[in-house]
């Protein structure tokens, strides 16, 4: 369905202002700037509308119909910058309008603007693939397109009913095979064998590239970032007990892994609660390291560790300042001194209750797992949130509560029922208000956009949508039975007016891995319809993206490090890597987004270019890889009507549509002026060049150097 | 007590449109920033003065840094991590001590606290290298440092620390960026604040023109991967000109464009700068143990103490910095240089670790090595080399760089970290978040030992402290129940209280050293505009948590 909007100008006539606008808000059509005329040119000027396709229509006499007018070309814009600053803060408005040009135009005539915005549908179906998954590939977009975006939602919102194919691609079964599940015993099992942290890394990334449970593969990188651990941190903790270099490694590693197949396992059941997820960050033994509870000592007069008390709160939970303060976090961390992580014999690695194993850690065959050391727990009554109630802006059925809890003190310092203190601790944290409200936030900023946060006033008379579906989210958590349903949870996000249409769509910047994933698959299809590997036209191990280093070279030569520090399963802070844009955009991090997609377009058969890691051998083996003409020529005569590659027009219009499928032609048209401009000249970028006089190498990297090009643009970066 | 500030960007547009409605735009509202320069007043960016920062990040450890090793609390309630004292007079007046133990006469050795002089404080052993800085004068280090109601959230206070608006969300912009945009300079010259890391910090994020940063020095160019020259060319200009196409407004496109320009704006100026390892030839004056002069930026092994420059094999116990350092000195020569070689005037980095929640020593056998060692080595040597650097390679100097721009008196270098750590010692050999900390602010125009105002460096750790007419001393003794009149224990019974609020230090250098006017710093920093409640420039009992404070310090 097409609504149209129609605006108009009478030439020569005063026109009315641009107004400002919230870029989250409906916004009014554009108007007609004053129509001008030079040298013969008329200019009209009207500022960009979301998605949208524009005609001009004109005509010379107001009696009769006007009509469409394909003479009109875009030509360099015009900028307005409008800073004001008040007080402290300062905001720019930069008012960007398009100029369309005709020359030869007749001596008076009248001109109307119409603006179509793009198909609801297909709006929807570039922020699901946008969203719910790591961006779209050309053989999905046209999937979607058939099937409906509320059907891809309904899809992802149901993993357990996808058969997840990535398992089975070699190059992702052979890093899983190296993991050996929880009980191994990887000490005496020679972990030399066992899946490094690059291998791992390189796991993920390659199955946030194929799987088809999108939206799970989202999910766990969130809840990764969310319950942050460090690698690292794992690893030192093992140095310093004495584990030799390699055992270390793999066992830092194995943690991360677990994490993450529980999560998994705990995503596939149709009803997993917030509290199944946060129950296993709690074990782990990744955090109980990396939160130095390990260490914690809360028996006799020693002050117990408050690192992770605080962050359970500030960062895992409530949220900062939301519902606690000092005095809850030092209560709180005496419930978890005595959690630790020991080697454990092999029967006893799910069973913390039991003694840990003596002699060497490197050769007692034991297995490194989650123990509860009576000898540092704490022997007191912990008052948890004494006397505190929810306050007044949660509204019904939350305010007034009072969430006092109280853990009562273990019987003695052999007491092994002092491990309950700790799953008290998170029995009741999990569907806190304050935890519905952050979690709920996180989520839709993750999923809508950045702007929300916590501390709405939920009974304001005036809510804003933010405030709304952070308030719809809270009570499905809260109605839901067991509380705290991730999918319903989600499953309300999906279907809110705030995620379907321009509020959400191309509001939020890709992170580093977002980034290089969805450029591989956007450039990404079986180029003879199997689906086999080798068939591919863009591909990756995984490695060249994430890391194939470790120690220092690791740090400064990773393409996803390179882009502003993202070291996977490794942050140092518990905050967890960003989520909004100013943490991963300066001209440092552009610049190597634009190298790294050059590299990916550009290098192959070439290693002695900067950058050049790609391999030489054909697209589908190791490196990351692409062959842009191979996609075209499979796709384009599969188009209505057929295109070809040599089609200068054809290559840039099916590029744009696979690459920007939320903005709209109409806001395309620079971008597309600019890539016909490109295939269609020298390297001068003067000389005129058609790609049908052209060999096929020529061909090949005139089309590589438009898809970098493309791909360098700063809409891109956006999804 | 809670405040919830809500920050959608609609809230944020709702407010600002009211606040400047209010206030009737008194100031530069509505103009263009390229004209701004000729209507500004002032002379940031025109001095020739500039500062460097330092963000110590995960809250440093500041009892264990300039330590008030004259109070008995400290020993008492650090029984494990303590820094031991020497067998010295410590309230003896005079300069740092200068112990000189073997053959090396400029890099003193010791394992116990260092005499600072001052008759109270002493200097952790792994700081020992701000010693001949302090000597001279040209070093302040600032004690009992914090803000009013202190968060104890690394995120919340290091965000705090950086917009200059404590406990205020609603301010989103940095404290150096609006020193930038008060110059005028900003969106005129390409560069102005500048720093070297993995992202923008908060201290230069502003909507109204984009600062820059540097992820790595030595790749920042477009074209990464030629193809042919020419090729590239096309895309290259279709990339630089990409700024200019219209798009409709969304949250991040106006981020995205700034940061675009500002990218293809400073391209050609970092090109002319050798910020490769080669070109790291910075070395010292002094001759150590008979080797030739230290690399100023250790940023290999080779390059790391001095063993290496007399051909012998290599030396670790010569190191002057941990081998974990090296990218840290490869930032922090990268901001050094920028200072030194363009207009910028603001350009700082990050050192990141000093959350020593546990093991923050080695054992309370070796109290002077490990963890939180290593890191304030980082911070000691940082200081003492780019006082080098600047004096040896600045305008001026015998060996000038070419087109140096300043000296070591034209730079401050400043410390900041979000807040210090527990005055009581937790049961894992480390230290919680707690209150106020200490900052390090070096530079030749640095009022510190025996120059100009104060005779000490110390500012706010001894029992004579006075200022501004106030007089705040540090008050000795352990934790009762309670809040305590103790310093160590003055907060909640746990904490170091404050005595300095950071914005009065950065307050005073951006006025006094970078050439803002009082006027412009009350925009930069808002809480200079409520002198009657905040006391920031002349000192009084805060009227927002009813703490008294010294208010400005007499650094520079």
């Amino acid at each position: 369905m097409r609504s149209i909007r129609v605006a108009r100008a009478l030439l020569l006539l005063a026109s009315i202002s641009a107004l400002t606008h919230n870029p989250l808000s409906a916004q009014s059509p554009p108007v007609l700037a004053p129509v001008s005329t030079n040298r013969g040119q008329v200019n009209l000027s009207f500022p960009p509308y979301p998605s949208a396709a524009y005609t001009i229509l004109s005509g010379t006499n107001l009696n009769a119909p006007l009509t469409p007018n394909t003479n009109f070309f875009p030509a360099p814009y015009n900028l307005a910058t409008n800073i004001q600053v008040f007080g402290t803060n300062s905001v720019t408005n930069i008012t960007a309008n398009y100029a369309w040009r005709l020359t030869n135009p007749p001596p008076a005539g009248f001109y109307k603007l119409m603006v179509t915005p793009m198909d609801t549908n297909a709006l929807l179906t570039a922020i699901v693939l946008n969203r719910l998954a790591y961006g779209p590939t050309p053989d999905e977009l046209e999937r979607v397109t058939a099937m409906g975006p509320q059907a891809y939602i309904n899809e992802q919102l149901a993993p357990w009913n996808i058969t997840e194919t990535a398992d089975s691609i070699p190059a992702i079964s052979n890093i899983a095979l190296k993991f050996p599940e929880a009980i191994t015993p990887i000490l005496t099992n020679n972990p030399g064998t066992n899946a490094s942290i690059a291998d791992l890394r390189a796991w993920h990334v390659l199955r946030a590239v194929n799987a088809k449970r999108q939206l799970l593969e989202i999910l766990l990188q969130f809840l990764e970032n969310h319950f942050v651990t460090q690698y690292s941190k794992s690893q030192m903790y093992f140095d310093n007990v004495g584990l030799d270099s390699t055992t270390e490694t793999r066992v830092a590693a194995q943690f991360e892994y677990l994490e993450n197949e529980k999560w998994r396992n705990a995503l596939l059941n149709p009803a997993c609660t917030f509290y199944d997820l946060l129950k296993i960050s709690a074990e782990s033994p990744a955090m109980i390291i990396y939160l130095d509870t390990i260490l914690s000592k809360g028996n006799g007069s020693n002050v117990a560790n408050e690192n992770y008390a605080r962050e359970l709160m500030e960062l895992f939970t409530m949220g900062v300042n939301n519902g606690y303060d000092q005095t809850d976090i030092t209560t709180m961390s005496r419930c978890w001194a005595g959690w630790s992580v020991q080697a454990m014999a092999v029967s006893n690695a799910f069973n913390p209750l039991a003694t840990p194993l003596s002699g060497s850690p490197n050769t007692n065959g034991g297995v490194w797992a989650f123990n509860f050391r009576t000898a540092n727990q704490n022997l007191t009554i912990k008052t948890n949130f004494p006397n505190k109630t929810v306050p007044p802006r949660f509204g019904a059925p939350w305010a007034g509560r009072n969430y006092q809890y109280i853990v009562q003190k273990p019987a003695s310092q052999t007491d092994t029922n002092g491990i309950q203190q700790g799953y008290q601790v998170i029995t009741n944290l999990a569907n806190l208000p304050f935890t519905e409200e952050f979690i709920s936030v996180k989520l839709c900023r993750l999923f809508v956009h950045d702007n929300f946060a916590i501390g709405y006033d939920f009974t304001a008379t005036n809510q804003t949508p933010e405030s709304q579906l952070v308030l719809s989210c809270m009570q499905t958590w809260e109605n839901s039975n067991p509380k705290g349903q991730i999918w319903l949870v989600l499953s309300n996000i999906f279907n809110s007016d705030l995620f379907r249409g321009n509020a959400a769509a191309m509001q939020k910047v890709k992170t580093p891995l977002e980034f290089t994933v969805s450029a591989i698959r956007a450039l990404r299809t079986s180029t003879n319809g199997t689906g086999n590997p080798g068939t591919f036209s863009a591909d990756t191990d995984g490695y060249s993206i994430s890391g194939t280093m470790s120690g220092t070279s690791q740090r400064t030569s990773t393409p996803l490090n390179r882009m502003g520090g993202l070291l996977l399963f490794d942050r140092q802070s518990p905050d967890g890597y960003p989520e909004d844009a100013p943490g991963w955009i300066s001209g440092g991090t552009l610049t190597e987004r634009v190298r790294w997609v050059q590299t990916l377009c550009m290098t192959n058969n070439d290693t002695s270019k900067p950058d050049g890691i790609n391999d030489t051998s054909s697209v589908g083996s190791n490196k990351s890889v692409s062959d842009p003409v191979s996609l075209l020529k499979y796709k384009l005569p599969l188009q209505n009507p057929p295109g070809s590659v040599t089609n200068e027009a054809n290559v840039a219009d099916y590029l744009l549509s696979i690459l920007f499928p939320a903005e709209g032609s109409g806001n395309l048209a620079l971008y597309r002026t600019a890539t016909i401009n490109y295939l269609h000249t020298a390297d001068d970028g003067v000389t005129v060049s058609p790609l049908s006089g052209l060999s096929s190498s020529a061909l090949d990297l005139r089309i590589r150097g438009a898809t970098a090009m493309l791909l360098g643009f700063q809409r891109f970066n956006e999804q | 007590m809670q405040h919830f500030h809500i920050l959608t960007r609609r809230g944020f547009l709702d407010r600002s449109f009211k606040i400047g409605m209010g206030v009737a735009l008194a100031t530069l509202a509505d103009i263009p920033l390229v004209v701004k320069r000729a209507l500004a007043e002032g002379n940031i960016g025109l001095n020739g003065k500039k500062l460097l920062f330092i963000f110590l990040r995960g809250a440093n450890d500041g009892l264990n840094s300039v330590i008030p090793i004259q109070d008995s609390g400290y020993a008492i309630n650090r029984p494990t991590i303590g820094i031991p004292a020497d067998s010295i007079d410590y309230t003896q007046p005079g300069p740092c001590d200068f112990v000189t133990t073997g053959s090396n006469p400029t890099f003193p050795t010791t394992d116990k606290a260092i005499r600072l002089g001052n008759g109270f404080a002493a200097l952790h052993p792994s700081l020992r290298f701000l010693a001949p800085v302090y000597n001279a004068g040209d070093l302040a280090l600032m004690h009992r440092v914090a803000y009013p109601n202190q968060n104890r959230s690394h995120f919340d206070s290091q965000n705090y620390w950086e917009s200059g608006a404590p406990n205020n969300d609603l301010v989103k912009d940095g404290i150096f960026y609006r020193a930038m945009v008060q110059s005028g300079l900003a969106n005129t010259n390409a560069l102005t604040g500048v720093s070297i890391q993995s992202a923008l910090p908060y201290s230069l994020r502003g909507s109204a023109a984009a600062m820059t940063n540097l992820t790595d020095p030595t790749r920042y160019n477009l074209l990464g991967v030629p193809n042919s020259v020419q090729g590239n060319f096309k895309a290259d200009n279709a990339i630089r000109s990409s700024d200019q196409f219209p798009f409709p407004d969304k949250l991040d496109r106006n981020l995205l464009n700034l940061q675009y320009k500002n990218l293809t704006d400073t391209l050609a100026i970092f090109a002319g700068i050798d910020f490769s390892e080669t070109g790291n030839t910075f070395v010292d004056n002094a001759v150590t143990d008979g080797d030739a002069p230290y690399y100023l930026f250790p940023t290999q092994n080779q390059k790391n103490g001095g063993a290496y420059m007399n051909g012998r094999t290599n030396d670790s116990t010569k190191y002057v910095v941990d081998t974990g350092a090296y990218s840290l000195f490869l930032n922090l020569k990268a901001a050094a240089l920028i200072l030194n070689k363009t207009d910028a005037i603001v350009a700082g980095t990050e050192f990141s670790g000093f959350d020593t929640h546990q093991t923050q020593i080695t054992s309370s056998s070796n109290r002077v090595s490990g963890t939180h060692a290593n890191l304030l080595r980082r911070i000691g040597w940082a200081m003492y080399a780019l006082r080098q650097y600047f004096t040896l390679y600045g305008r001026g100097s015998n060996a000038p760089s070419s087109a140096a721009k300043v000296n070591w008196n034209d730079v401050v270098v400043v410390t900041l970290s979000e807040f210090g750590r527990t005055s009581v010692e937790n049961g894992s050999i480390g230290t919680d978040h707690a209150e106020a900390g200490v900052m390090f602010i070096g530079g030749g125009g640095v009022k510190g030992y025996n120059k100009g105002g104060p005779q000490s460096g110390v500012f706010g750790c001894s029992t004579g402290d006075s200022y501004n007419g106030w007089s705040l001393p540090w008050v000795t003794g352990t934790a009762t129940s309670g809040p305590s009149t103790a310093s160590m224990f003055g907060a909640s019974g746990r904490y170091l209280k404050r005595a300095f609020d950071y914005r009065s230090v950065l307050g005073k250098l951006i006025r006094d050293h970078l050439g803002a006017t009082q006027n412009q710093l009350n925009q930069i920093i808002a809480g200079y505009a409520s002198e009657s409640t905040e006391h920031l420039l002349n000192g009084g009992t805060s009227g927002v948590d009813g703490v008294p404070i010294f208010g400005e310090p007499p650094i520079v």
